[in-house]
């Protein structure tokens, strides 16, 4: 897609202008003008040859055009090559037919004086007949062996013993997490080591549901799969490169499904293990915050949301025991800033209409206390 | 004269029987529809719909029980009616073959296609023997080539080491017969209708032309379609065995008995009828 | 139909011929009708009724879309919208005109005075036409009486378990299943009448493989529908159970299968989508020959390859199931079957081209329409080869690329031969000639803004863009391709109305056609236009596929080459 590379720099620089005009302060890709250059020089890089293994590039770098022509992962990777040739050949053929066509409309047409004369009545031509038949049917047959090469290939991957495990669940709209081998339960951002030439880090993703269908798409990492309640999907992931990539949901899955976003943060190794680590952390009680945290153990907040070592033990809304550690609320509605916390605790449904957590219907001074309490949640 | 639309205005009837117009079905369908919004309004409404749709249906039976009911529509008169189809005045232009027959399907003489069947197999089966022969020289295993034709569509293969490629592989060897067969079937059925569309010299456009084309777009797309072929074909041998497989199979070809189609013969000497000879 | 002089005639008011008949009177001609030409005009009416209605529709989805962040309609809205967007232009767009083209044509293509069963005819008409409206009717009764919801927002083709009680409350899908299954009653009816019509209604020396193409396109087509829409009708059942009886067939909290009416959805609506892109076919095959002024090449392989689609897309349609994690054979399995649906369809690209080839090409607007047909209908058949390869499905399916492949077979391929079609039968309907220079500028203006709307959406798609959201984020460089699909709308809009404008003034001023405007071939264009009730004083006789053309050329007679 060399039109759509020429053109990001230039997209990236009006981002401003259009962030202002934005019904809220939803700019939730860090980039800012001095990163321009940078993505532009990585863009060329990724440009350059997939499976640059980029390694040890900056971690906040945000990927935010999720294009699936510069795939960052070894699945995309796979889906990308057949992709190419797919295109490839469709592509072909379009310019044979296609020129075919113009030449017959542009010569064939009726010109003046050709009134009254009709042109020589031909029926067909079992040759040419057989011809585009036979010629279409080596074409499939070839696409169809790299199709079921590719298919296999990343369906049936094995994977290493020790990669990293991931649990999915889909919710009517947001993503909760688990790592089953660490104990950890997140949402909305998924955290995994980047993969390098020497050592290989993919990670295995279960996905389920808890309530409809939904869909985990990260285009630079891997294809889509769906998350199906009452079934359980697994995919991998095996990015090259840190940063943080941006995937939807792609399935529709009613009102809010625009705004079931996916962030996917790859990191070092070391800045995983660090990651992993200050999760697991036992909460600290900061003094400070223990009106809001009365507050919040005494409103229905603990019915839905969990905090990990407290009686809050919700199931149905989003784990808040770091929630203060992702950059973003409400799976990608908002970015994380108390400003935005505020808004959300007051009214969800001003940034989110139709989202399943009520309006608490709290008062500005109970909705201070409870964002002070939320704000400990480090 | 075929279509006998010009007949003079005496044969026509005076009046034509049609259906008659009948509200009937309409009132059942309306009934119907009322009979399942009862579902998502009010019970009522179910009802009234049963009710509805009963009387149209009973309405509609009546209609065409005991007998249909007509009506007998006049028939237009003549000033009114279509215009007889006026003999174009033009004048139709004819392909020039040298022969009687000005309108035919082209050409009128083929190959057999089962001559293409024959020499798809002959080509597959000389590329075969070729490739094999250079699996044998150049690392003393059978399964090598075929192994490496395998990898388009086997993942396993697609990964393999060298070591491993040039052990045996039942999965590969299904796979590459399967995939060399078809292959070779195919592109002898293209020869054997193609071949005569080429311009002189078709032993230059059979045997080295179009090898060459097809090697040359797998050259570009090898990568995409076989990476482990890719990465190891020895070019060279490979242009030779696609030209191999041109040559035969455009020879196989060439040498098959043209038959001609009986698509120009009259539809009496198609169908092979008896008759009188007609005497000038 | 046998006309026996024992049955009871309804006598025939003959004032009415002499006097202006009332409008209570030409009302009641018309809602009484049986005539397969008044049914069909009032199937295309009606279809292109509901096609102003939802592409309005569609116009708001597009202004909401234009811009990031835009709030222009709040998001259950904005679901509704595309949910009655694609319902109605699939059940009640495409599926009536299709039905109305098929009713006007296929009587006097093949010489008959009507319809097998003219009074199924009317019924099939009239419960499409309620069913159509109990679905819009959902706007004002779906709050039922639990209080939640309005139109339905489930999506056209309502996945399980989004439409079960738990997630869907009120009534709207309930509106959803119950307004496509009456409709579906309907196109049930008009195909068997279809059916049953060609089969024994061909008029003397009309033998299978001398019927008009359109006529065989048709037929494959009446078939498809008879064997694909049932499916559809069992799930909708089962989910009308499982929401008004508890039952708990696709409710997963009590361990029902979600993927079950997947395979029951696509069971029928992938072969639909054929139903709705084969009489494209069956019109483009119509128009091209007269207007190249050749008969079509290779008519045997046309009919071949227009059987073996209807044959092959009934194995296809796990292939918008990729995502769903079959395993890696289904995948493969399913991505062959779907590519092989491309050869027949390849094969008639082909012959259309061979038809063109060495012909004196007419570009009237008809033949236009079916020139952008050709290209845009390419276009549309790579995309698809691209979406059958099941890895670049993963990224594909569900995305703005998905959006406008399927608008490139829709509007691109479907409408833009609708259109050809009106332009090209409008004057045996009628008795006038359409505008040739409106239609001119409503074929470019058209073409531009269809272009200019899906065109981007290609690109939208591979940058990640997944369909059915309701607004984006700034920055994922989808802005650019979402305004100027936006823009394309605009243009689209105008074309539709030089096509109305065109419509009503050629009524009101257009030119006569005369009974063969054209100078075609096939019988319809032996009658009056427009036809009389009986279309045919007599019964015409042919002996091949041209009888027009043997009239025309006696020296040349196609009989005696076929």
């Amino acid at each position: 897609m060399g039109a759509a590379r020429r053109r990001k720099p230039k997209i990236l620089r009006r981002e401003g202008i259009r962030a202002a005009r934005a019904t809220f302060p939803l700019t939730q890709n860090h980039v800012n003008p001095a990163r321009i250059s940078k993505l532009k020089r990585l863009g060329l890089v990724v440009a350059g040859g997939t499976g640059s293994w980029a390694f040890g590039a900056d971690s906040a770098q945000v990927h935010s055009i999720a294009n699936i022509f510069k795939p960052l992962s070894a699945p995309a990777e796979a889906v990308y090559e057949i992709s190419l040739l797919a295109l490839l050949v469709c592509a072909g053929i379009f310019l044979v037919v296609g020129s075919l066509l113009a030449y017959a409309v542009v010569k064939f047409r009726s010109r003046p004086g050709d009134e009254g004369t009709e042109p020589p009545q031909i029926y067909g031509s079992n040759q040419l007949e057989m011809a585009w038949t036979a010629i279409p049917i080596l074409i499939v047959f070839v696409l169809v062996l790299v199709t079921a090469r590719t298919t296999a290939d990343v369906q049936n991957h094995p994977l290493p013993e020790d990669s990293l495990k991931v649990r999915v669940v889909g919710h009517q709209w947001w993503w909760e997490i688990h790592y089953p081998d660490h104990g950890v339960i997140t949402a909305n951002e998924l955290h995994i080591p980047v993969s390098s030439r020497d050592q290989r880090r993919p990670t295995a993703l279960r996905l389920e549901s808890a309530d409809v269908i939904h869909s985990f798409w990260v285009p630079q990492l891997a294809g889509k799969t769906d998350l199906i309640p009452n079934r359980a999907n697994d995919m991998w992931v095996e990015p090259y490169q840190t940063g943080t990539f941006l995937g939807n949901c792609a399935e529709y899955c009613g009102t809010q499904h625009a705004k079931m976003l996916l962030r996917v943060v790859v990191e070092t190794p070391e800045e995983f293990a660090r990651w992993i680590a200050s999760q697991k952390a036992p909460v600290v009680q900061d003094s400070s915050a223990q009106a809001g945290r009365d507050l919040f153990f005494n409103t229905s907040c603990v019915n839905c949301h969990r905090i990990s070592g407290t009686a809050a033990e919700g199931v149905f809304g989003p784990d808040l025991t770091r929630l203060m550690s992702r950059s973003t609320l409400a799976a990608g509605a908002a970015s994380n800033t108390p400003e935005n916390l505020r808004l959300w605790v007051q009214n969800p449904h001003t940034i989110k209409p139709g989202c399943l957590m009520p309006d608490m219907q709290l008062n500005p001074a109970e909705v201070e206390k409870i964002v002070a309490y939320l704000l400990t949640l480090k | 004269m075929p279509g006998n639309e010009t007949k003079p205005s005496s044969e026509t009837p005076t009046h034509i029987a049609l259906p008659a117009p009948t509200m009937w079905p309409m009132v059942t369908a309306f009934g119907i529809t009322l009979l399942v919004t009862g579902l998502v309004t009010n019970l009522a409404v179910s009802v009234v719909g049963l009710v509805v749709a009963l009387v149209g249906a009973v309405g509609w039976w009546r209609d065409v029980l005991p007998a249909d009911r007509h009506e007998h529509v006049p028939v237009v008169p003549p000033s009114e009616r279509a215009q007889p189809v006026q003999v174009a005045a033009g004048r139709v232009e004819h392909l020039k073959l040298g022969q009687a027959g000005h309108r035919v399907r082209v050409p009128a003489e083929i190959h057999p296609y089962s001559s293409g069947l024959k020499a798809g197999i002959a080509g597959g089966a000389v590329m075969a023997v070729l490739a094999l022969g250079y699996g044998l020289i150049r690392h003393g295993s059978l399964w090598y080539p075929i192994n490496l034709l395998s990898a388009a569509a086997v993942p396993t293969l697609a990964t393999a080491t060298t070591e491993q490629l040039r052990a045996f592989s039942s999965t590969g060897l299904a796979v590459g017969i399967f995939a060399h067969g078809v292959v070779s079937l195919l592109v002898g059925f293209v020869y054997a209708v193609m071949v005569p569309m080429f311009p002189r010299r078709g032993w230059l456009w059979a045997g080295i032309v179009l090898p060459l084309f097809w090697t040359g777009l797998f050259y570009g797309t090898s990568k995409f379609i076989n990476p482990a072929l890719a990465g190891r074909v020895d070019w060279p041998w490979f242009v030779v065995c696609q030209i191999a497989f041109g040559m035969v199979t455009g020879y196989v070809v060439a040498r098959s008995e043209r038959i001609e189609t009986r698509q120009t013969w009259p539809l009496a000497a198609r169908i092979g009828i008896e008759s009188q000879e007609e005497r000038e | 139909m046998p006309a026996s002089s024992l049955n009871p005639a309804v006598p025939i008011p003959q004032a009415a011929a002499a006097e202006r008949p009332s409008i209570p009177s030409i009302l009641h001609e018309w809602v009484t009708t049986t005539d397969h030409k008044r049914l069909g005009l009032m199937y295309i009416m009606a279809g292109l009724l509901f096609f102003v209605i939802s592409g309005c529709m569609a116009a708001l989805i597009r202004v909401q879309l234009a811009f990031p962040n835009n709030d222009f309609l709040p998001p259950q809205m904005f679901n509704r919208m595309f949910t009655m967007h694609g319902t109605a232009m699939v059940f009640l767009v495409g599926m009536p005109i299709i039905a109305g083209l098929m009713n006007y044509l296929v009587p006097l293509m093949i010489g008959a005075r009507d319809m097998a069963f003219p009074r199924l005819n009317a019924f099939g008409f009239w419960i499409f036409l309620f069913g159509g409206g109990l679905l819009y009717f959902s706007y004002l009764a779906a709050p039922g009486l639990s209080g939640a919801g309005s139109a339905p927002d489930v999506g056209w083709f309502a996945y399980s378990p989004l439409t079960g009680k738990a997630f869907s409350r009120g009534h709207s899908t309930d509106y959803w299943i119950l307004s496509i299954m009456i409709s579906g009653i309907g196109s049930i009816a008009s195909a068997i009448n279809v059916i049953v019509t060609v089969i024994t209604m061909r008029c003397r020396g009309m033998t299978l493989m001398k019927m008009p193409m359109f006529v065989w396109i048709v037929l494959v087509v009446a078939y498809l529908i008879v064997i694909v829409l049932p499916p559809l009708t069992a799930a909708q059942i089962m989910l009308l159970l499982d929401r008004f009886l508890g039952a708990k067939f696709f409710d997963t909290q009590a361990g029902g299968s979600a993927v079950l009416w997947q395979h029951f959805f696509w069971i029928f609506g992938h072969p639909e989508v054929y139903v709705l892109i084969l009489p494209g076919f069956a019109v483009a095959t119509e128009i091209i020959p007269v207007f190249s002024r050749k008969p079509i090449f290779g008519y045997a392989v046309m009919v071949g390859a227009s059987v073996m689609i209807g044959f092959i897309s009934l194995g296809v349609w796990a292939h918008h199931m990729f995502t769903i994690g079959m395993s890696a054979m289904s995948n493969t399995f399913f991505a062959t079957s779907t590519m092989l649906v491309g050869i027949p369809t390849g094969i008639k690209l082909f012959n259309w081209l061979g038809t063109m080839w060495g012909g004196k090409i007419r570009f009237k607007t008809p033949m236009l329409f079916c020139v952008a047909f050709l290209f845009q209908f390419l276009c549309a058949g790579l995309t698809g080869i691209m979406l059958a390869v099941a890895p670049f499905d993963w990224q594909l399916s569900d995305s703005y690329f998905v959006v406008a492949h399927f608008h490139y077979v829709l509007i691109g391929g479907l409408l833009f031969t609708i259109f050809g079609a009106i332009y090209y039968w409008f004057p045996k309907a009628t008795g006038k000639l359409l505008s040739e220079k409106l239609g001119k500028w409503h074929f470019w203006v058209f073409l531009i803004g269809f272009n200019l709307t899906f065109g981007p959406l290609h690109i939208a798609g591979i940058l990640g863009m997944p369909r059915r959201i309701y607004t984006y984020d700034v920055g994922r460089g989808w802005d650019v391709w979402n305004l100027l699909a936006s823009i394309g709308v605009i243009f689209q809009a105008v074309g539709i109305l030089f096509f109305v404008g065109n419509i009503l003034w050629s009524l009101w001023k257009g030119k006569k056609a005369g009974d063969d405007p054209w100078d075609a071939w096939t019988l319809e264009w032996s009658t009056t236009s427009p036809p009389p009730p009986y279309n045919f004083e007599v019964l015409p006789e042919v002996r091949s596929r041209r009888p027009l053309w043997d009239l025309k050329h006696p020296t040349d007679p196609d009989w005696k080459y076929e």
